[in-house]
């Protein structure tokens, strides 16, 4: 059996795209990318929102696990933890967390 | 492969307009990137949406770039991200895990020719490969990088994409023989 050779240019793919479709999403992409974003000062009020509710939530779950079960946690813990953790992780937490309607409702009505 | 002079070109413009230049920038390189991410996603519709977010990434750093930096390598370290962030939608796949191969071969969407049956083959074996080997042999035999741009755009050092690239063939001319 004659081993199979893989062919020169033109390199063959199978795979096709709509008429126009480059122009297309370019124009869309454009369109996207020069859209106006949140502000920096919104975007840090977000993040720190986003915190508080991640804390929040950390607070909630060690209060109900104070009335069911044992051992308890203290809620200096978890927001000790929260500290210990390095900045990339609580930059997860912040992306994680910064749009969850339950969490920030949660701290909103904490408040 | 995009010259160095084009890129100086590019950065330039950006520098002076970042809209304009951005808007070169996009048409140098937007249909080659579709083409890579494509190869990665496989299905037309999370190509596009892959690309999309690739494109926003780049436009929102495109304050990061220096003269005489070569674009290529960065531009396809985002787009390679973003299309195996798409795919992990739907499975669970990493380009470091080398252990875990996606059997997902190519299926059938709007925009893709089942008349090439050669090239739906080769399509098939590469994405029997592991990720890191999908991804070097797609950057070496469609995009003709060197290694040491792909090893750049992987994640790993120039000898390691060229063995990953050797490995992958292998495997690709083993299953492509035994079909045709």
């Amino acid at each position: 059996m004659t081993p199979y050779q893989l062919p020169e240019r033109p390199r063959r793919t199978p795979y096709r795209t709509p008429d126009g479709f480059m122009a297309d999403m370019e124009e869309r992409i454009i369109a996207r990318a020069t859209a106006p974003r949140r502000s920096g000062r919104l975007r840090l009020v977000l993040r720190a929102t986003a915190v508080a509710a991640t804390l929040a939530a950390a607070v909630t779950i060690a209060v109900s696990y104070m009335h069911s079960s044992e051992p308890q946690v203290a809620e200096t813990d978890y927001i000790a933890a929260f500290d210990r953790l390095s900045d990339s992780d609580r930059a997860y937490l912040v992306d994680t967390y910064q749009d969850d309607i339950f969490l920030t409702s949660y701290q909103s009505s904490a408040l | 492969m995009q010259s160095q002079a084009t890129d100086t070109e590019i950065i330039e413009l950006i520098s002076r307009d970042r809209e304009a230049g951005f808007r070169m920038l996009t048409r140098t390189y937007g249909e080659r990137l579709y083409g890579h991410i494509r190869r990665i996603t496989v299905v037309h519709a999370d190509a596009e949406d892959a690309l999309q977010e690739t494109m926003l990434r780049v436009f929102r750093h495109l304050g990061s770039l220096r003269r005489g930096e070569a674009l290529a390598p960065w531009l396809y370290r985002i787009a390679t991200r973003e299309a195996l962030r798409q795919r992990r939608r739907g499975i669970t796949i990493s380009i470091d895990d080398c252990a875990i191969s996606d059997a997902r071969g190519p299926v059938a969407d709007e925009y893709f020719d089942f008349s090439d049956l050669e090239a739906v083959l080769l399509q098939q074996a590469i994405h029997l490969l592991p990720p890191r080997q999908q991804a070097v042999f797609n950057l070496r035999y469609y995009d003709e990088f060197d290694y040491d741009t792909i090893g750049t755009i992987v994640g790993s050092s120039a000898a390691a994409a060229k063995v990953n690239y050797h490995l992958a063939k292998q495997k690709i001319t083993a299953y492509m023989t035994s079909r045709l």
